[in-house]
């Protein structure tokens, strides 16, 4: 009874928490009282006591596109009688996601599988006590075919991302990411009589040609070479990582830093050779090779991946991730190799022919291009299911399975061949929608494009993209300090302003010397610090386990 | 004892009227429950508050989320922006409908004005990441038709949206083509309670067609727009974020970032809960002050203070 009477207190605190949430507190009330009433479903009770053979239910969360699962789909039963559990998806409105997740955390809903975007994240979880502690010792004990080819692809920071405070809050997966590729006008180029370029001096030769020769044929010198998903490429041949946002807009992301060769943390953008990559980049405004109009981005809505400047001809080199544009080999004629951006692009525009070429090598040989972070998918038990020995070992028996059974791995990420997926010569393709997918019990509880699933399962893709890129500046999961959250928006917006100033020309280069003394003071170099003591702490603990 | 007069005078009406006041009910309780019940939700802006550990459980913070915004570097140009967007906006899109409900209703031919008052409303219903995508290409250096009317005339192409002396000007000219049509349909529907025979006899008195609109049309609408504009100044810090957001890049932050959008970045995204409300309560408070300050110079300048 008194139970009872604290759930309902606790909805009620929820329900009001929406409403006090969604912004205007004071003056206007009444336009925004909508989320008050997605708090009403509540999960079934646990049935953790009673049968201790009987399957215990098992609550995932894994991608914001959540469907509850149909009990008696095949997959389902599959998987519920391997490792003895109810499976059930943990369903979320789509639409506001992290903000119905919320509400349903204020109202002591969770699931007991959650997939969490990155260590920041993972700081504020573990703090708001939803995420609890799996001991590295249990994982290694339980999951020993994942730890195994944890261990071969660990950099130094694979059993740090998920330590907080000296303890370990979830597993990551080793994943198979690829550096961005270069994609080029292949139609241009021929039209020119040019070769794909290798060097940064032959990028700017043909890219001027691209600008003052009419690639086109159109009589108009209407034509650029690249726009902002290039500079990446530029960086790169200076041996630093930048990124710049995907989807409308171009900013610079800050917040990711980079990780040295001698495994220590730094910010790439107030490096100096950063103002050797920026004097390019203002030379390559100034003679039109980059667009004017990169300021907007080349996407303009829709697909974040989109390049709608490169789709509509304005400019002729871009980057992005290989299977965006080709699948499994350079082929522009099998329809089944197109990949998204590829598609709209033959729609648009059915003329043009598109080819990759490596990133451009710097004046010291350096090159290589932005990559994702090595470590994926940074899984959770929440603290309901940490506290259940069932569900902990549930979940790592799953995991290894993961690892070690491609059937298992197929069965829980493609379905059954069929009714799910189909096999042809290129690889497995997909006959259903995420959504549908998710109602069967599939991509319900894999763990994505882990090492062993890129080799086994789509050996084909991960061929493909791993011959037309070179190397990668992957991401590092900056470990979550305070100095580092509290200036990082600030340390975001200096950048991008000095960023666009010195490449637009609306500031000489010098302010570069400016810019580094004003980002330091800004807290920057606090920030750099702290992240970089944070890490080694880390590794210190890692090191003594 | 016996009651005293007033409170006896009270009760009686109480009694009297009291199917009015029954029928009052549930509007008050859905004011208590919506909107006064959350505000004790504002106690999280001096915590650090986790959603799963509840009010009761989050630690006081006192005004640590103020200072964090207070003391950063970017936080007095965004609120400058902010109120001088939000002022242009209101010496601009504010008078415009009434401009546009005034010519509506002076038009003589009924299907015209009809179809002249759909489509000035139409935008309306569009969604500032289409509207912002129509204009990006609309102003576009390269491509957008305006940018191709002043090269033909032989002027340089302005790249409106990136450049910082027109940021704000776009910024009110598409908040002005979107809310137009919408923001008349208050006022023309004042207009249609205005008693026909007013017209006729100003015009058997000689009166011309504008001194028709001041001396019939205008005070008419006095009412109306007073209210709207006591409600409108209570928005001056509640800045239109998806319309910034669309149009903002890092070459104009400094003429176009307005609260909302520096408060995202800050991070609305991760779970800040304590920080944007801190944020929120910090509007409100001004904005309360703003609604105050107009209604005591609409009350002492008109008759149709809101209170």
């Amino acid at each position: 009874m008194r139970k009872n009477l604290k759930k309902a207190t606790k909805t009620f605190t929820s329900c009001l928490l929406a409403a006090a949430m969604t912004g205007s507190l004071l003056t206007g009330c009444g336009p925004s009282s909508d989320t008050s009433g997605s708090t009403g479903s509540a999960q079934g009770t646990d049935a953790a006591s009673a049968d201790e053979d009987a399957p215990v239910q098992m609550y995932f969360l894994t991608s914001q596109t959540t469907a509850e699962v149909d009990d008696d789909a095949e997959v389902v039963k599959k998987i519920e009688e391997r490792f003895n559990i109810d499976l059930k998806g943990f369903y979320v409105d789509p639409n506001n996601f992290q903000e119905n997740l919320n509400v349903k955390f204020a109202g002591g809903e969770m699931p007991d599988v959650m997939v969490v975007g990155s260590p920041a994240d993972l700081a504020t979880y573990i703090e708001g006590g939803i995420i609890g502690e799996i001991p590295i010792e249990t994982i290694r004990e339980k999951a020993p075919n994942y730890a195994k080819v944890a261990d071969e692809y660990d950099d130094g920071s694979l059993w740090t991302t998920m330590l907080y405070k000296g303890k370990n809050y979830g597993i990551v997966n080793p994943a198979k990411q690829m550096p961005m590729a270069m994609f080029w006008r292949k139609d241009w180029l021929d039209n020119l009589g040019l070769e794909i370029p290798e060097t940064l001096e032959e990028y700017e030769e043909v890219l001027t040609a691209f600008v003052e020769q009419d690639p086109d044929g159109n009589g108009k010198k209407d034509t650029a070479g690249a726009a902002e998903r290039i500079f990446g490429a530029v960086f790169g041949a200076f041996g630093l990582r930048c990124v710049t946002g995907t989807g409308a807009g171009s900013g610079f992301i800050v917040e990711e830093m980079q990780l040295g060769e001698d495994n220590v943390p730094f910010f790439p953008y107030i490096r100096p050779e950063a103002k050797q990559a920026l004097e390019v980049l203002h030379r390559w405004y100034e003679k039109g090779i980059i667009d004017k109009e990169f300021i907007t981005g080349e996407n303009h809505g829709g697909y974040a991946g989109l390049s709608h400047s490169f789709m509509n001809g304005q400019i002729g080199l871009t980057s992005g991730q290989a299977y965006v544009y080709f699948v499994y080999s350079s082929d522009m004629n099998a329809e089944d190799n197109l990949g998204t951006c590829m598609k709209e692009m033959v729609a648009v525009n059915p003329d043009a022919v598109v080819i990759p070429g490596p990133a451009p090598i710097g004046p010291d040989g350096k090159s290589g291009t932005e990559a994702w972070g090595k470590y994926d998918r940074l899984t959770c038990l929440t603290t309901k299911a940490a506290q259940d020995p069932r569900k902990v070992d549930a979940f790592l028996a799953m995991l290894d399975a993961y690892y070690s059974d491609m059937e298992y791995a197929e069965l829980a990420n493609f379905g059954i061949e069929g009714v799910h997926f189909k096999n042809t010569d290129h690889g497995r393709i997909r006959l259903m929608d995420g959504l549908e997918l998710r109602k069967e019990g599939v991509l319900q509880v894999d763990f994505g494009a882990t090492v062993p699933y890129a080799d086994n399962l789509t050996p084909q893709k991960t061929q493909y993209a791993e011959s037309i890129t070179g190397n990668g500046y992957y991401r590092f999961n900056a470990p979550a300090t305070e100095e580092f959250a509290n200036v990082i928006s600030t340390l975001d917006s200096l950048t991008e302003q000095a960023y666009f100033a010195m490449i637009t020309g609306e500031k000489p280069l010098d302010y570069f010397e400016t810019y580094v003394e004003e980002f330091k003071k800004a807290g920057g170099e606090a920030a750099e610090k702290a992240v970089q003591e944070a890490y080694a702490e880390k590794l210190a603990a890692i090191a003594n386990q | 004892m016996a009651p005293t007069k007033k409170k006896a005078g009270f009760f009686t009406n109480l009694y009297r009227f009291r199917e009015y006041y029954i029928m009052l009910i549930p509007g008050l309780l859905f004011f208590l429950v919506f909107c006064y019940g959350p505000m004790y939700g504002l106690v999280i802006a001096f915590q650090d508050y986790y959603p799963l550990k509840g009010i009761s459980g989050s630690s006081f913070v006192a005004l640590k989320h103020f200072k964090t915004l207070f003391d950063n570097p970017f936080f007095l140009s965004v609120l400058k922006n902010t109120l001088i967007i939000s002022i242009y906006k209101l010496l601009v899109c504010f008078p415009a409908p009434i401009f546009l409900c005034i010519a509506l209703n002076e038009i003589k031919n009924a299907k015209f004005k009809k179809f002249a008052q759909s489509v000035s409303y139409l935008p309306h219903f569009i969604s500032w990441v289409v509207v912002s995508g129509i204009i990006l290409e609309f102003l576009s250096p390269s491509r957008g038709p305006i940018n191709i009317i002043l090269q033909n005339l032989g002027f340089e192409p302005i790249f409106f949206v990136a450049e910082p002396k027109c940021f704000r000007g776009v910024l009110v000219i598409s908040d002005l083509w979107k809310s137009i049509g919408w923001g008349s349909i208050v006022y023309l529907a004042a207009v249609t309670s205005i008693d026909p025979s007013l017209y006729e006899a100003a015009e058997m008195d000689g009166a011309g067609r504008i001194k028709r609109i001041i001396h019939i049309t205008l005070p008419a609408l006095a009412p109306i727009v007073t209210v709207m504009l006591i409600m409108q100044s209570g928005k001056i810090l509640n800045d239109s974020f998806e319309q910034v957001y669309n149009f903002l890049t890092p070459v104009t932050y400094e003429v176009g970032d307005v609260i909302s959008t520096f408060v995202y970045r800050m991070g609305i995204q991760k779970m800040q809960y304590s920080f944007t409300t801190a944020v929120d309560l910090f509007k409100n408070i001004i904005s309360f002050g703003l609604v105050m300050l107009t209604n005591y110079v609409a009350r002492k300048t008109n008759d149709y203070a809101l209170w």
